[in-house]
């Protein structure tokens, strides 16, 4: 997803679950700022490095993909933004190593999902919006894998964006190209994918490299062939899969501030968005790349404040400026643990499930980080 | 997931595969042919001539004929390969493909027969090995194409019906 859901859906869903305009802004920024915190960012503010969420694509070009180096790229995009959906999923007739990529595609409802969110409670707000990346990209980034793998990522040129027409739809062929400086053509279906590479652990193969930026599209519907699908074809709403996402982050959040008892897979706070389901849809459909601009209006009719724009240093100067003693009591430092604390429980998950494509967890006591809640 | 249509793409996929596979080995056997001539039998190449002009002579026709055999085997792989691509891919293609493709692939099996005598020969046992793992590569090629070519047929017309 792009800054428009990340940020701006984000606080808007945050303020129908109850959070004051100031919280509901605290979690859109973390919320964003889990697509910023690269190691770069990270060593310019002299934060720990472990604590990055992604990788910029200068990191990621210089990234290597021996299996140490696949298995530092897989914890990171596995935990934030292609979180696994069913890490005993069965195949038959496959080895192990593919078993262990198969295990780590993306998608929504899944128990470690449920896990982010109940590990968020109780937590700063800094975690909830970490909890929120993380459960809206399981919705966009559904079907794709957080691990550069040919074989489970890749898509060829059965790949057609859907468009409604009566009780059905048209299909266009998508054509890719690889001009990364020119803009999506919207109206002609062009869009920018990554270059195939044969290797398997290319980092052309990492996540919806292959699909370029139609998952992070809230108006685009499409179907293809995924490389995993056996010649099977899939179609992605995403329409309606942005809608149930805005939902069960409602639901999510009302959980973390207690309104809720339990967090429930398949269940969507329809009761709190139904009055606003119109002007949301309007969003999520509108053909446009970028829908900051109409979620930040929404999000100021719903809190009758302005929302300000995703400033990306807004809080360098506190974290920057405090004595190393008390950077965990800072914003950032608050968001640092609580991506730390966050990446260990997944890489936990991912271990003990029997694959190790994103490492071993550390087992001792000593070594595992724990964040106090509160 | 729609699994529909999974098979018939399957086998699609299979015959365009194979179909780039008898492409790129059309030019091996090109590579090989004029391998075998100047490399392994040279002396095929050195022709009895009374003249310098009449030497001239016989080496054009012979580079001539060289070149022809190249293009004649280029283009028969050429003709299988593209068409079955093409095939696979639901463009207009010639059907004669087909037949040249059963026909090259008895060809290739009934030639596993000449290898029986080179197994006599330790010496050039190791060249012997991988000749017939090419050629078996090559036979599994054109099963393929043949296989894959059956199957696609059978499949869209019954998706035609349906």
């Amino acid at each position: 997803m792009q800054l428009d859901f990340h940020y701006y859906a984000t606080y808007c869903a945050a303020f129908l679950a109850g959070y004051s305009h100031e919280e509901s802004l605290e979690i859109a920024y973390s919320a964003q700022f889990v697509d910023e915190c690269s190691r770069t960012l990270l060593a310019k503010l002299k934060a720990p490095s472990h604590a990055a969420t992604t990788q910029m694509q200068l990191e990621l070009m210089d990234a290597r993909t021996d299996p140490v180096g696949l298995q530092d790229i897989t914890r990171i995009w596995a935990a934030f933004h292609f979180l696994p959906r069913d890490l005993h999923a069965e195949k038959k007739k496959c080895g192990k190593r593919y078993l262990d990529k198969y295990r780590l595609i993306c998608g929504p409802n899944g128990e470690l999902v449920k896990k982010t969110v109940e590990f968020a409670k109780g937590r700063p707000r800094q975690s909830v919006g970490i909890a929120m990346h993380v459960l809206a990209d399981t919705w966009a980034h559904a079907n794709f894998a957080g691990t550069p793998s040919l074989v489970i990522n890749n898509t060829n040129n059965v790949f057609f964006e859907l468009f409604p027409e009566g009780d059905g739809f048209i299909e266009k062929q998508i054509t890719f190209v690889h001009k990364r400086s020119v803009p999506d053509d919207l109206e002609n279906s062009v869009y920018t994918n990554s270059l195939y590479q044969s290797n398997e652990n290319s980092i052309m193969n990492l996540g919806h490299g292959r699909a370029g930026h139609l998952p992070d599209y809230s108006f685009v519907r499409y179907k293809y062939l995924p490389a995993w699908g056996d010649y099977g074809e899939l179609t992605k709403d995403n329409p309606s899969d942005y809608f149930k996402a805005f939902s069960q982050m409602v639901y999510a959040m009302k959980f973390i501030r207690g309104v809720e008892d339990e967090f429930v897979c398949n269940t969507y706070d329809t009761e709190s968005v139904s009055p606003h389901e119109d002007r949301i849809r309007e969003i999520i459909e509108k053909r446009q790349l970028i829908s900051d601009d109409d979620w930040k209006a929404f999000g100021e009719e719903l809190s009758g404040k302005t929302v300000e724009e995703f400033h990306l240093e807004k809080y360098f100067d506190e974290y920057m400026e405090t004595e190393k003693k008390d950077k965990s009591s800072t914003f950032l430092g608050k968001f640092i643990r609580g991506a730390i604390a966050h990446k260990g429980m997944v890489i936990d998950e991912i271990y003990r499930s029997g694959n190790k494509a994103a490492g071993a967890a550390k087992e001792k006591r000593g070594l595992r980080f724990r964040l106090k809640k509160g | 997931m729609n699994y529909e249509n999974a098979e018939l793409r399957r086998h699609e996929e299979d015959l365009r595969v194979s179909g780039s596979g008898v492409l790129v080995m059309g030019a091996w056997q090109v590579v090989k042919l004029f391998m075998q001539v100047f490399l392994v039998s040279p002396e095929s190449f050195r022709l009895e001539a009374d003249s310098t002009e009449e030497k001239i002579f016989y080496y054009t026709i012979f580079i001539g004929m060289l070149l022809i055999g190249a293009l004649v085997i280029m283009a028969t792989h050429a003709y299988i390969g593209l068409n079955a691509m093409h095939a696979a891919r639901r463009k207009p293609y010639k059907k004669g493909y087909f037949a040249f493709t059963v026909f090259a692939l008895v060809v290739n099996v009934l030639s596993l027969a000449s290898y029986v005598n080179f197994f006599t020969n330790p010496e050039s046992m190791d060249t012997t090995i991988a000749s017939i793992l090419v050629d078996l590569t090559v036979i599994y090629i054109y099963f393929t194409v043949v296989n894959a070519s059956i199957r696609i047929k059978k499949l869209r017309a019954a998706e035609q019906e349906e």
